[in-house]
């Protein structure tokens, strides 16, 4: 039935004892979970026992692509990694752009997992069905760069695709993401520190195999129709990328500034890191991820002054969490505090965040420079910003409580707790809740924590539904099960977001693509696998000890915001638990948050997970 | 005659050329007909692609005959979300 689009193999590594195995994926899972963070969260379920350690031998990871990725379509770059995080200590999806996902089904495999512990340092080289591994002592210490680097340079001139890890992962920080190729990331959770606690420095694949396609001729003609409709997106984020959404949600009032203490600051204050600062004084080229028209990534470069040389493509997320969060308006400042995180290889936002309360710390006089071998980090200071993100990879001063991210802090530092806004132990991304109550709602049940993709991005909804406004309450439980749900399929799919609206991927997809790539007709059925994941991975959570009383909100979220355009609006206890209702209620899981057994006959889930 | 504001936020300033603009309207001009005005400056509200909002809320979610102020100011940038 299933024609093309999936190998139908898994690649299993066992690093302990270096053999591997090629097993076969069954048809059904495909069906009923599509590939990528589907079919992760159903492996999840499967092979992670809910009591074991994140960076313990017992944890595995795996990378699992979708079915469109790498098919002969525009953007089909996605893949996915599943395994238990150590910054939440629970079960971890993410999602990155690149080459490795299509490199990967080259090689024959939709998904590969890595198991067991290595004695030393290595690099593990997928070349087709052979498995090798480049132990070397000298991998450690390595950046992110210097390990893809070192690791090209020991393989033949073929087109290879990367995932590497940094001296954070080495160091067990819990916040640490693994770079793929030269510049996209699995940012959020502390994949890389899993990596590392595996003593994997470095991944490489290749191969000579063909996705099959079902129907090589319509996939032709869909692509070439998406890439006319991309025009206008391609117009739209070229220029300027997402970097865009600094004026836009600062407008809005809704820029976290200061650690949380503020929302909003005058446009003249801002400007620095503005989209329109990062193009005219920085920018030198775009990126693009594998088979992308779009190129939305802006690579940017610092030419001038004490912040000279530093190199990134910065993201709103990052923009954000380094810039305004941090009190920094300028955006030299920014690309440099970027450019350590992926040379440290740490997540951007879970940095900003904790740099934040690091400053905010010092500004209430909480802290002192005695605590962190003398250094000082006031807000807006980015010289120091710099050294401290290098003290949390290195465990140095402060950054030895840092470097255990929201829940390590909170555990040994309890009187901070006020100073951190996150979610199940994953900070916020640059979006203040109490400006668009969907966003508070979309934080407190994203599988993963605070995360406006996995959680949802209520922004444009909350702005263009007839039925409420983002200050509403009611129906903010809808939208946010719809875009959750939208949103898992999209992710198992193998497909970049940005680009997912001209194959028409929204609640009502069309037939098209899925079934020219694998000839079998999943549109009806796409929404409902979404729901079905949204729900295998609660079940993952409850079975992690995770239910209602984790669905919270920040005591931050409940003070109101003090000044801008959404000054006034706070989220309270009562609030979040009207929607919480409301949300439960639309999933068919009971007042604690617990599927309900007709909710998981209704999505045929019950057989996988009993 | 009521003066209103309209930014242009981040792509949108490349379409219009500027920052911001005021414009006057009559003084019985309602949010309904707002559309008329953001076409007229080469804008199409409807389009899936622009998002406009009013007094920080969405045009939509206003009553199409409430009547423009003074004062108002409308925003109006390109759908985007974050990476
Ligand atoms: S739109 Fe951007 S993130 Fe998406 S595939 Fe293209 S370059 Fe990569």
């Amino acid at each position: 039935m299933l024609q093309g689009g999936y190998m139908g193999k898994l690649l299993r590594i066992n690093l302990t004892t270096r053999q591997h195995v090629i097993e076969d994926i069954v048809a059904k899972d495909f069906q009923y979970f599509l590939g990528g963070r589907g079919l992760g969260a159903l492996w999840y379920w499967r092979e992670i026992e809910p009591n074991v350690e994140p960076l313990a031998s017992q944890n595995k990871i795996g990378f699992f692509t979708g079915p469109l990725t790498g098919a002969p379509l525009v953007s089909t770059t996605k893949f996915q990694v599943a395994t238990k995080g150590p910054e939440t200590g629970h079960y971890l999806c993410s999602n990155s752009s690149g080459y490795f996902g299509p490199r990967l089904r080259q090689a024959g495999f939709d998904a590969l997992i890595l198991e067991g512990v290595c004695e030393q340092w290595t690099a593990v080289v997928v070349e087709n069905d052979t498995v090798r591994f480049i132990d070397d002592k000298s991998w450690q210490g390595l950046s992110t760069f210097e390990a893809r680097k070192k690791l090209l340079n020991q393989l033949p001139d073929l087109k290879w695709a990367t995932l590497c890890v940094g001296p954070a992962a080495e160091n067990g920080v819990v916040f640490s993401s693994i770079f793929v190729d030269d510049g996209r990331a699995f940012g959020r959770g502390g994949s890389g520190a899993v990596l590392a606690s595996k003593k994997v420095k470095a991944l490489a694949v290749r191969g000579d195999n063909t996705l099959p396609i079902a129907d090589a001729e319509k996939c032709k003609e869909i692509d070439k129709n998406a890439r006319k409709d991309l025009k206008i997106s391609r117009e739209k984020h070229r220029l300027l990328g997402t970097a865009q959404l600094v004026e836009i949600i600062n407008e809005l009032g809704c820029m976290p500034t200061l650690n949380f203490q503020h929302s909003w600051k005058p446009p003249e204050e801002v400007q620095g890191v503005y989209a329109q600062t990062l193009r005219k004084e920085y920018f030198e080229r775009n990126y693009a991820c594998f088979r992308c028209s779009v190129a939305c990534g802006q690579s940017a470069k610092v030419k001038l002054g004490e912040f000279a040389g530093a190199a990134s493509r910065p993201e709103y997320e990052s923009i954000g969490m380094l810039g305004p969060l941090c009190g920094l308006n300028r955006m030299d400042a920014v690309i440099a505090a970027d450019e350590v995180c992926n040379k440290l290889g740490m997540d951007t936002i879970t940095s900003g965040n904790l740099l934040a309360m690091v400053m905010e710390l010092f500004e209430k006089g909480v802290i002192s420079a005695d605590e962190n071998e003398g250094l000082e980090v006031n807000f807006g200071d980015g010289q120091a910003m710099l050294q401290m993100l290098q003290f949390i990879a290195e465990r140095r001063g402060l950054g030895k409580i840092i470097a255990n991210g929201a829940k390590g802090i909170i555990e040994a530092r309890p009187e901070w707790k006020a100073f951190i806004c996150h979610v199940k132990g994953l900070p916020f991304p640059a979006y203040d809740p109490r400006g668009f109550n969907g966003m508070g709602l979309a934080y407190a049940t994203s599988a993963r924590g605070a995360c406006h993709n996995v959680g949802g991005y209520t922004v444009s909804g909350e702005l263009l539904s007839d039925n409420y406004d983002r200050y509403a309450l009611k129906g903010k439980g809808e939208l946010v099960k719809s875009l959750q749900d939208n949103r898992a399929y999209v992710d198992s799919l193998g497909i970049c977001t940005v680009v997912r609206g001209a194959y028409g991927f929204g609640t009502s997809p069309p037939p098209d693509t899925l079934l020219a790539v694998t000839g079998y007709d999943f549109a009806p059925h796409l929404m409902i696998i979404g729901e079905r994941i949204s729900n295998l991975e609660r079940s993952i959570l409850l079975r992690e000890g995770i239910d209602r009383k984790d669905d919270d909100l920040p005591p931050r979220m409940k003070e109101p915001i003090p000044d801008g355009p959404a000054s006034g609006h706070f989220i309270s206890d009562e609030m979040l638990n009207e929607m919480l209702d409301e949300y439960y209620g639309l999933r068919g899981w009971d007042q604690n948050g617990k599927p309900l057994l007709k909710t998981l006959e209704r999505l045929e889930l019950k057989e996988f997970i009993s | 005659m009521a003066t209103i504001t309209i930014k242009f936020l981040a792509g949108m300033q490349t379409i219009a050329g500027k920052t911001s603009v005021e414009i006057s309207v009559d003084s019985d001009s309602q949010v309904r007909n707002l559309s008329d005005h953001l076409q007229g400056l080469g804008f199409d509200p409807e389009s899936s692609d622009t998002i406009v909002v009013l007094n920080g809320r969405g045009l939509g979610q206003w009553a199409p005959d409430r009547r423009i102020q003074d004062g108002d100011e409308l925003i109006i940038f390109p759908s985007i979300s974050g990476g």
